[in-house]
This record gives C-alpha cells, structure tokens and sequence, in this order.
C-alpha cells in the first residue's frame, strides 16, 4: 500500500473504535428490530435501523483512514447475531455489503462525503440478511398451514413474506441509509464536533 | 483480557472446548432454521431440542430447562391444535407465533446462552487464535464482550441526568435520539479512547505472537459430539 497515502495500517486504536461502534449499531439496532411485533415493521425494521444508526456510523467513518474496518464491522455485527443464535445468514450479508461499503468509500480516499453517504447506504443493506431465515421459514410456514387454515389465510400470510418484497426492502433501506447519514452529518456537525470527539 | 462474557459466568457440569461450542451453534443454526415436511426434519428438531434441554442442565440451570420442557411439550400439542382455531382470529396469530418461536428459535437460543454463560473472554480468544482467526476480528471481538455492559451503565446514568433536566419521553422521538443517544455515543467513544490507550500500553499493537495462560484442549466428548453432529448435518443435507 505504499502508492496509497490515504491508507494507512490498521493498528490497535482502530480495531477498538470498530468494537465500540459495533455496539452502539447492534444495541440501536436490536431496539428497532423490537418493533418487529407489528407485522410490517417485522419487515420494515432495516430501515428504521439505518436512519437512526447514521447518526454513530457517519461518526465512525470519518475516523476510518484505512481499508477493511467497515468489512470488520460487518462480520462482527454478523458473528454477534449468529452467536445470539439468530442463524448464519447475516453473517455472510454483513461481510459482503461491508465489503462493498469499504470499496465505495476507498475510492473516495475516506474523506469524500459522497462515498461517504453511498457507502453508509449500501452498509445498510446486510441487515436483510437478519430477515433472511424469516423469509426462508415463511415459505414453509404457509405451506404447513395452507391444508389447516385454507388459501385465504395462506395467501394473506404469503403477500408478506414474499420473495419479491426482498428487494423493496433492500432498497427501502438504502433510502433510508441515506436519509440516516444526512442525520448523522447534522448530528456531526452540531454536536460531535463541538464535544470535540469528531 | 480476563473478563468475563456474561457478569455471571457458570461453571458447567462438563466442559466443553469453546469449538465445540461453536461448532454446535452452527449446526443448530443449519438445521434448526430451514423447513421441510419430510420424517426427517421433524425427528431432527425433536433430538436437537433434546440437546439444547441437556445443555441447559449443563451449564446448571434445571429450573429454567424444566420450563423449556413445559413450553416445548405445549407448543407441540398447541400446533396440533391450531388446525381448529381459525387462523386469521388474533388469538390464532398469536398461538401460531408462540409455538414458531417456542419450536424453532427456542432450541437455538438456549444453545447461544449456554454458550455465553460459560465461556470467558480469554478462552473465547484463545479458541480464535487456535482457529487461526485473523486478530483483526478476535482483538475487537474481546473489545465488544467488554462494552455491552459499558453502554448499559452509562445509559443509565444519562437516563438519570436527563430526568433531573426533566427530559423525558413526553419531549418525542427526535428529542430522545438527541438527548440520549448523542451523550452516549460521546462518553462510549471517550471510554473507547481510554481503552486504546490501555490496550497499547499492554502491549497489543505488538505484531507478535502472543501466549495465552488459558488452556484450551479438545477432549473425548468434544471429538464425540463434533462426530455426531457433523453426521445430523450431512444427513439433514443429504437426504
């Protein structure tokens, strides 16, 4: 990396401030997929994540000076909700949209605000990962009850955990993402960087 | 390094490798999550509820796994009840819910607590580095298990200094994420800058390879176990 003066080594100092970003995202987002009990924020809850969650996550990025820290933060968001024992599924969404997230943001050498914004975006998007075994199990699920409680019920359940709502809440959640930085750049400015922790 | 995962951790009946542990986890997120209506599936899911009941006995918890027990054993009768309750009524959602979550997620669950409940964060830690996990994620990793208590104590008091400044939910959504969630991500971050400070000066940020006075072996159960459960898997995925 030594053509590349933006990217430095990731040292001790970094591996701690992904740790503590990564909890503050996983509580904010545990407290938004608790909302899940109403049946459409049981498959809205990303977005309500990501609009929130831009607040600590744009914080976050203008500390990161080097590639890989956002993948981390992806895979350990992942491995959290696997070791809770939600499945596996989130784990390989996290290390690949943290990836993508890292690769947007690199090409703006981690400083440009727009890559910034895109990048927080796309980040939001491992979260359907966490809806995944929902939308597996939904399948089975009306089948199993298709036979008992007629198609009515069947199809009622179907319409709303339907394979192609995958993609509107994919991209629900990047709107939201963006929404969610452009908080987090307000939440910046009027407070972080006065507290002088930015 | 020589917290603990949980503020209570647990000694276990048996020991268990905190791989084998994992490993167990992963098989049970595996089976546990995908359906089907195939002999297979249901006896699998029955056998591995019958795990998760002896890994609450494990980690010694018979009061708890005795309700799991109850609620298992209801939630298996209530599913065959359900075909005479009209499913689209409330009370048909909200039984339909219970026994899904009692029948699937709860085995899981149970497995992940065992888990967290008896292993320390520096076996966890020496169980990555045998697995040759990179420290990029084992040093955070460690970090996280420290911080979940962290972020709950100073919420805490922030919820105290903001009723005393008489902020409460009453002011609306915008202003709790403002006067709560901003002051905690600032005191988060300071403690997070102290603790880099203190990680350094212990020596982290060396690139060497570090000892770890945590013995972690992989003993006759571990072997028997990993064997069994590979073959649920293969059998599951197979057939």
């Amino acid at each position: 990396m030594e053509n590349n003066v933006q990217t430095s080594k990731i040292g001790v100092r970094d591996l701690v401030n992904v740790a503590i970003f990564t909890v503050i995202y996983f509580v904010i987002f545990y407290v938004c997929a608790m909302t899940g009990f109403v049946p459409v924020m049981a498959v809205f809850y990303p977005v309500l994540t990501a609009i929130i969650a831009g607040i600590p996550c744009i914080l976050f990025y203008t500390k990161v000076k080097s590639f890989g820290l956002v993948t981390i933060m992806g895979v350990l968001l992942g491995l959290i909700f696997f070791l809770m024992g939600y499945g596996y599924y989130a784990l390989i969404t996290g290390i690949v949209f943290g990836l993508l997230a890292d690769v947007i943001m690199k090409a703006g050498k981690y400083k440009s605000w727009k890559a910034m914004l895109a990048g927080y975006a796309v980040f939001s998007v491992w979260q359907v990962g966490t809806q995944l075994p929902m939308f597996i199990m939904g399948d089975a699920y009306v089948e199993m009850y298709r036979a008992s409680q007629g198609d009515a019920f069947a199809d009622g359940l179907a319409a709303l955990v339907q394979g192609y709502m995958v993609p509107v809440v994919i991209l629900a959640t990047a709107v939201g993402g963006v929404i969610g930085a452009l908080i987090g750049r307000a939440v910046l400015n009027k407070h972080f960087k006065r507290a002088g922790i930015a | 390094m020589s917290g603990k995962v949980s503020t209570n951790t647990q000694q276990a009946v048996i020991n268990l490798d905190p791989r084998t542990k994992l490993y167990t986890l992963m098989v049970f997120s595996l089976v546990m999550v995908p359906s089907s209506e195939s002999e297979l599936d249901t006896i699998l899911k029955i056998v591995f509820a019958g795990l998760a009941f002896l890994m609450l006995i494990n980690i010694r918890r018979p009061g708890l796994a005795a309700v799991y027990a109850v609620a298992y054993c209801a939630a298996y009768g209530a599913n065959g009840l359900l075909a005479y309750i009209s499913g689209m009524s409330l009370l048909g959602i909200i039984i339909r819910l219970l026994v899904e979550v009692v029948l699937r997620m709860m085995p899981t669950l149970f497995i992940a607590m065992s888990f967290l409940q008896t292993t320390k964060v520096s076996e966890f830690v020496a169980a990555m580095e045998k697995m040759h996990i990179t420290r990029k994620i084992t040093i955070p990793f460690a970090v996280i298990f420290r911080f979940f208590p962290t972020v709950a104590d100073e919420y805490h008091s922030i919820q105290d200094a903001m009723k005393m400044r008489g902020i409460g939910i009453s002011k609306g959504p915008i202003a709790m994420l403002e006067y709560r969630l901003v002051p905690l991500i600032a005191s988060v971050v300071q403690i997070g800058d102290e603790l880099s400070a203190a990680a350094v000066a212990r020596g982290l940020g060396v690139d060497t390879e570090r000892s770890n006075y945590c013995k972690i072996k992989i003993k006759g159960l571990d072997i028997l176990l990993m064997v069994l459960l590979t073959a649920a898997l293969i059998l599951y995925y197979l057939f």
